[in-house]
């Protein structure tokens, strides 16, 4: 009888340890956000790589909203997979969220992309810059990719953001090769000033700020 | 905490868990297994349980899913070879690859020199005018010298331009529609080579040359050639900040070191972040698959037959023609995810003891000087030890790196001998000692550190400083020869800070161990340099007790030290090297000299080992003539001139000297680059060039390889958890059920 109830003690201790595991990785991926708000506040503030905690091997980059499914995000640099946890990262060798040319940003399929499934042609995000100035996408095109036979682009001809996460979003076992990507176009600067109205972009027309992509810098 | 390493851990214990489970189940010692079976017997009896029964299959064969399927991998969609990039052509509806980048590496070995060539070839199989940005290591020890273009059958050779001036006249050519390509030192072992204005569906060769010495260890020579990098760690500190603790909310505090045993140590400062991150830290891709692609030649003309030769890391078949050694990799090629190491030795009888090696340019002879010291002189028993070890327990060393890291560490506490003393240091982003200062290497508290060294996990961010300063910092006990040894994988960004910090370490000597399949070489040589210490390589689970054999026979001995040397009268030496290094047990001594006149007579090398004082004479008359050994007389001196900065020399001084020395002799250094413009313009105007970064393999068995193809691991095992914890539920809820009605019918 003991034994039995040994097993079951094992079975129900074991049950609540990979419930509270779940509920861990949910728990950072909220949490981590909010504490990102304040570092992102001093990345506004010209603080460049304003680090969240300062042994953290990332900092925010920019901030992805969209506003009909609620979305408020901060981005963080550097996909090297250490930062999704805490919220979508840019992919390193890629422009900066809003900054000229392609700029690709992953997330987690059940955290903080999980939206990525509700988005559709033509519904608008919204990128905030380190540097204050806001940056409109309209997306374009959604597609499954297969990790292992495609490669991330580096195009540094258009004003793209693509956002990236896994695919099957309902999949149990995390791991697999098939990715959801939202590709976005930069809505052009006329429309842009338009849409944001009185709104100031000044980082937009002035010198190229600060964000410049690995390859840019480089050539 | 990362993300993907958060992931793995919990992938791996999930799996940790199955496999427990399973073995329980195989023993059959506890009862549970055997009531599981005799419950499900009689559920089968009982038909009016059968939804229970089904239940219970449910969860089983969930449980069975869980053990054995892992999303299959192996695929044959191989449309597009992995290494390259995919980029949207213009109006093109499907992604198509881009710039590839695949190397060849030949190398030939003459006497104790190696001339190697780098061939990266470079091809663009997409539709657009293409230019490309490729970081990419070599030995630390390469002195850079050549650098050709080869499109189709033209071939331009590349000249040595100051760094600036070469950049410019790049940036020129790429613009004026002209191909072009730039070498560029990042790190003595790191350089960048770009491409500009490759045509669509075209090849464009980019070969690099240079020298190196090789190294000569315990009777064996060896040649590494590094194919890839562990992406390096950018600490957090700005440069442009204070270094006094900032104040405020949200400024970056302090790391506080916290001793296991309590009691935290005065703070100390987080590295800072180094001005040319952005250049050192390369997209990096996983490997997985058809990845980037290496061949390797090697020729080996040692002067000697040779007793052994043999390739650590690659299987490789040899060739052999009157002591003419050919290496070439059985495979063709193979994925650049690890560094390649050749080793050989002398037949027996044809034991090394002293070599020179000569060469004339103008007036001046270069000398380039081996001498193995007598043994006796190391093989007496040192006095008792105080050993410091700090191991790296940061992100980048998941993986295979911390299994031999824990492993090396905690050989290296079994050879303790009683008398001595030690302590731990782990660090990632956050340092931890075991005890507050070193205790006596007691049976109790070995068995404390080996169970501590046992449990350490990888994960986190990798400050050095903290930890290089916690264990400089810990009290000194007379009588007791201060070592620290270092296991890292050295993946930081910030090594001249670091170096800067080793350079005040004292009387302590340092000893590091570079770990994984490519552990970044120049931070383990010259920071065991400039700890007056020693260096070893361990990239697999089987060089663990080789190297650390090897590393304990140095620190265990006393070192040969005070070297000095006296030249025949009238010769004028200008040694390399301002101080000629200790040597270690089963260590040279190498030297490179600048001479005035031809080599003549005997020079004399000198020093303090076990008995006190020892000589040795070379004939310098018997001297080999060898290309390249002003080359690396030029390196060498650069690469003091450098450490002589960081010693505090004036910088534009130094800047100036490394410069002269670097055009004359044909240098990359860090104000020197290499430049090669083909004079034709080649891209049509009002066509523009897509620029594109070229990621490096991610080294095998780290944290990088394998888990993410391409694009980033987007998925959290959230999900996986919830449905393990339901089935085991459902588990208890059957069990909870079903031997009550056992209990009724017995």
């Amino acid at each position: 009888m003991n034994a039995r109830v040994l097993v079951l003690c094992g079975l129900l201790g074991t049950a609540s340890w990979q419930f509270a595991h779940a509920g861990y990785i949910h728990a950072k991926a909220i949490l981590a956000q909010r504490l990102l708000e304040r570092s992102w506040q001093r990345s506004l503030d010209g603080v460049d790589a304003a680090r969240p905690w300062p042994w953290a091997d990332t900092w925010p980059v920019a901030r992805l909203r969209m506003a009909r499914l609620g979305v408020d995000e901060i981005v963080l640099a550097g996909s090297s997979g250490r930062t999704l946890a805490f919220g979508p990262a840019h992919v390193d060798g890629t422009a900066l969220p809003g900054a000229p040319g392609l700029s690709i940003v992953a997330g987690h399929r059940d955290t903080h992309f999980e939206f990525l499934r509700q988005l559709a042609i033509g519904d608008e995000l919204q990128v905030d810059r380190a540097d204050g100035a806001s940056v409109r996408y309209r997306v374009s095109d959604l597609a499954v990719l297969d990790a292992r036979a495609q490669r991330m682009p580096l195009d540094a001809a258009a004003d793209r953001l693509e956002l990236v996460t896994c695919f099957p979003f309902d999949a149990v076992v995390p791991g697999g090769p098939l990715r959801y990507r939202v590709l976005a176009e930069r809505v052009s600067l006329a429309e842009h000033a338009l849409v944001a109205g009185r709104r100031r972009i000044a980082g937009e027309h002035g010198p190229e700020s600060k964000v410049e992509s690995f390859a840019n810098e480089v050539m | 905490m990362g993300a993907t390493s958060r992931q793995r851990n919990e992938r791996q214990r999930g799996e940790q868990f199955g496999v427990e489970f399973h073995t329980r189940r195989g023993t059959g010692e506890q009862p549970f297994p055997q009531r599981l079976a005799r419950a499900r017997l009689l559920h089968l009896r009982r038909r009016e349980t059968a939804a229970n029964w089904l239940a219970l299959a449910i969860s089983l064969a969930f449980y069975f899913f869980l053990l054995v399927g892992s999303p299959a991998h192996a695929d044959p969609i191989d449309g597009v070879r992995a290494g390259s990039l995919l980029l949207r052509g213009r109006g093109a509806a499907a992604l198509q690859p881009a710039m590839r980048v695949d190397t060849a590496v030949d190398a030939e070995v003459s006497g104790m020199i190696a001339r190697v060539t780098v061939r990266q070839v470079f091809r663009n199989d997409g539709a657009d005018w293409m230019d490309g940005v490729y970081v990419f290591p070599l030995s630390e020890k390469s002195a850079v010298d050549r650098l050709q273009m080869r499109i189709g059958e033209r071939v331009i050779v590349g000249e040595i331009r100051e760094r600036e001036a070469a950049r410019k006249v790049f940036q020129q050519a790429q613009q004026a529609g002209k191909r072009a390509s730039l070498v560029e030192q990042e790190r003595p072992n790191l350089f960048t080579t770009s491409v500009a204005n490759v045509a669509p569906g075209e090849t464009v060769t980019v070969e690099i040359g240079y020298l190196e010495a090789l190294d000569y260890d315990h009777e064996h020579w060896s040649l590494r050639i590094p194919l890839t990098l562990t992406p390096r760690y950018i600490p957090g500190r700005d440069a442009t900040e204070s270094p006094a603790p900032p104040e405020g909310p949200g400024a970056p505090t302090d790391a506080v070191v916290q001793s296991v045993a309590g009691s935290p140590s005065p703070p100390v400062l987080l590295g800072t972040r180094p001005p040319d991150a952005e250049r050192i830290t390369p997209p990096t891709d996983s490997g997985s698959g058809d990845s980037q692609h290496v061949s390797i030649h090697v020729s080996v003309d040692a002067g000697f037959r040779l007793g052994s030769l043999q390739s650590l890391y690659h299987p490789v078949q040899v060739s052999e023609s009157q002591s003419l050694y050919q290496v070439e990799l059985l495979e063709h090629e193979v994925p650049a995810d690890r560094d390649f190491e050749l080793t050989w030795s002398p037949d027996v009888g044809a034991a090394t003891g002293a070599a020179v090696f000569t060469e004339r340019v103008g007036a001046d002879t270069y000398a380039l000087l081996m001498l193995v010291p007598p043994h006796e002189e190391t093989a007496a028993v040192s006095p008792p030890r105080e050993v410091i070890y700090i191991i790296d327990t940061s992100g980048s060393m998941e993986g295979n790196s911390i299994r031999q890291a824990r492993a090396a560490l905690q050989l290296a506490l079994g050879r303790l001998r009683p008398g001595d003393l030690f302590n731990v240091i782990r660090f990632s982003d956050r340092t931890e000692t075991l005890y507050v200062n070193p205790v006596p290497a007691s049976r109790e508290h070995l068995d404390e550190a080996l169970e501590y060294v046992g449990s350490l996990q990888a994960d986190g961010g990798t400050e050095m400083l903290p930890a290089l300063q916690a264990a400089f910092r810990m009290q000194a006990s007379a009588g007791h020869l201060r070592q620290v040894v270092f296991i890292t994988d050295g993946a930081v960004g910030n090594e001249e800070e670091l170096f800067s910090l080793i350079r005040t370490m004292g009387a302590a000597r340092l000893f590091t161990i570079g770990i994984g399949a490519a552990p970044n070489g120049h931070f383990m040589r010259t920071a065991a340099a400039m700890g007056r210490g020693t260096f070893t390589f361990i990239a697999t689970d089987r060089d663990v007790q080789g190297r650390m054999g090897e590393l304990f026979e140095k620190i265990e001995r006393p070192a040969l030290t005070d070297i000095e040397l006296g030249w025949p009268t009238g010769m004028k030496a200008e040694l390399s090297a301002s101080r000629v290094p200790d040597v270690y047990y089963g260590e040279p001594v190498v030297l490179t000299a600048r001479l005035n006149i031809a080599p003549v007579g005997f020079v004399t090398l000198s020093g303090r080992g076990a008995s006190g004082f020892w000589m040795r004479q070379i004939p310098l008359a018997s001297a080999r003539a060898n290309e390249g050994v002003a080359s690396l007389w030029a390196r060498n001196r650069i690469e003091d001139l450098l450490d002589q900065r960081r010693a505090g020399a004036d910088a534009d001084k130094i800047r100036e000297q490394v410069l002269a020395l670097a055009l004359e002799h044909r240098l990359v250094s860090p104000y020197t680059s290499l430049v090669a413009v083909d004079h034709t313009p080649v891209r049509p105007a009002g066509i523009d060039s897509l620029q594109s970064a070229l990621a490096h393999t991610a080294p095998a068995g780290s944290a990088w390889a394998g888990a993410q193809v391409g694009y980033p691991s987007t998925a959290t095992p959230a999900r996986l958890h919830v449905l393990i914890g339901l089935a085991l539920l459902l588990f208890a809820l059957v069990l909870v059920w079903s031997p009550r009605r056992i209990r009724v019918r017995t």
